[in-house]
């Protein structure tokens, strides 16, 4: 393996963990999630000699994951191609348990927001991106972020039911 | 209910277990799609056979040119492939001789075609159409809607009998596809491979077939599908052969990695059934191999590439969830 490929390598067993649970926030469903994480790091493959070392790698394949047709129906050719099939995954890493509808409450209610109020409350409330990165971050104005993260989080509230505090860290 | 009450704190919780994928599976997604990827420059410096076979149609047939309305439309460019994405390393996979060595063109650049408004009927079979449909007279027709990607330029070459033009096409399909009963209805923009011939006494037929079914390499799949009319055995059967109950390479180069006789199979199938992770010019492909009892045909051997299943095991069960 060449010195290329085995820092890609590298990379992807570090963070993939994190761009993996970006893609499952951000998407409407696990199966489109995996789709779009696997396409943001193969094109972080392909431009893999200009992005290794500048401590962007993790940004450019963000990018991509939030930027992406979060919402297209999954072609039926692509159970095919290279992404591993469900039934394939690390089982240890399978979500189990009898409380398993109760813990996926709200990311059940996050995926059913339109997909920019999606991607701007995971970004802002989530990733605690600032409303300059994150307008920065989808290519929007901060006006359309606060718009979008103010009308997702009051959906969220309104759906839950209950009092449901952002926890924004940073702004 | 959770807890929690927090936003972060509870999609942390919620998404704190996902499954994970191997990272080679990626590596190895990459450098295929890398390898695939083609400026027109390359395709035209590369494809000597492709051009010349494209410059003989236009002569056969003079002045169907775009006038009538031919789709030339270019795969569009993923903004991060530029000529410093060629692979340095990484060869194309040239598949086992006998073989059939063919070079896809990206868009229908100097290919006869042409498109209409509405559907032949020569065209569809039953209300349903595909991408591309070929005329007696050699002449590529494109669906409507649809994005032709990368052809190759006469997949049969100029050996088999009956063939008078044939064309393999990756197509992005803006067409209505046949289902079967109880299958999910086709998305109109399902990338499909088409391979086309003719022998001029009416319009061609052919196969599709799914990209990535077992290869992501549409050129090694054009390899595959006209070795029967060519004569020479599939890609599979050029990876291995039984020698008694065991798999052995069928070619040079080829490697048996593992294999198993736990097919999943019962006796009363086949008097032998195998299966194999082997290697061959830098990729790992897994193979099923059996041999149907009562049938008179001899094995048949079928093959995935690697990166379908994570390990042996996995690929063997994939053939009993079809």
């Amino acid at each position: 393996m060449s010195t290329h490929d085995a820092d890609y390598v590298e990379f992807v067993e570090a963070r993939q963990p994190v761009l993996r649970r970006i893609a499952y926030a951000v998407c409407r469903d696990d199966a489109r999630a995996e789709d779009v994480l696997q396409e943001a790091l193969v094109k972080l493959y392909l431009a893999w000699p200009r992005v290794a070392g500048s401590g962007r790698e993790e940004a450019y394949a963000r990018r991509i994951i939030v930027n992406a047709d979060l919402d297209q129906r999954r072609r039926p050719w692509h159970r095919h191609r290279s992404s591993v099939p469900i039934d394939q995954f690390d089982t240890a890493g399978r979500r189990t348990g009898a409380d398993t509808e109760d813990r996926l409450e709200l990311l059940a209610e996050v995926r059913r927001l339109p997909a920019m109020q999606r991607r701007t409350v995971v970004l802002r409330y989530w990733l605690g991106f600032s409303v300059e990165d994150t307008a920065a971050e989808l290519s929007i104005s901060q006006g359309t972020v606060k718009s979008h993260a103010s009308r997702g989080l009051a959906t969220l509230r309104a759906r839950l039911g209950e009092h449901l505090e952002a926890g924004v860290g940073t702004t | 209910m959770s807890p929690e009450t927090d936003l972060r704190t509870r999609l942390d919780h919620e998404l704190h277990d996902l499954p994970a994928v191997p990272a080679e599976a990626y590596l190895l997604h990459g450098r295929r799609v890398r390898r695939r990827r083609r400026t027109f420059g390359a395709a035209a410096a590369v494809s000597t056979a492709a051009v010349l076979a494209a410059v003989s149609l236009q002569v056969l047939s003079p002045g169907t040119s775009a006038g009538e309305g031919s789709v030339a439309t270019e795969p569009t460019a993923s903004p991060s492939s530029t000529t410093s994405d060629r692979p340095a390393t990484d060869p194309d996979l040239v598949a086992p001789e006998p073989n059939n060595p063919v070079e896809a063109q990206d868009g229908l650049d100097g290919i006869d075609s042409f498109t209409t408004e509405e559907i032949p009927s020569w065209a569809q079979e039953q209300g349903h159409h595909g991408p591309v449909s070929l005329t007696a007279d050699g002449r590529l027709w494109v669906a409507p809607g649809a994005t032709v990607r990368r052809v190759v330029v006469n997949p049969y070459g100029a050996d088999v009998p009956g063939v008078t033009a044939s064309f393999a096409v990756e197509a992005q399909c803006g067409c209505n596809l046949q289902t079967m009963p109880g299958q999910d209805p086709q998305p109109d923009d399902k990338v499909v491979w088409v391979i086309l011939s003719t022998d001029g006494s009416g319009p061609g037929g052919g196969i599709m077939d799914d990209p990535g079914r077992w290869t992501d390499d549409f050129e090694l799949w054009v390899d595959d599908q006209t070795a029967h009319e060519q004569g020479r055995p599939s890609f599979a059967e050029r990876l291995v052969r039984f020698d008694g109950a065991d798999l052995v390479p069928a070619s040079p180069g080829v490697e048996v990695v593992e294999q198993t006789a736990d097919t999943g199979y019962p006796d009363s199938f086949a008097s032998r059934t195998a299966a194999a992770t082997v290697t061959y010019g830098g990729s790992t492909w897994y193979v099923m191999a059996a041999d149907p009892r009562g049938e008179g045909e001899g094995p048949w051997y079928a093959a995935a590439e690697g990166d379908t299943a994570p390990d042996l095991a996995a690929y063997v069960r994939t053939w009993h969830a079809r």
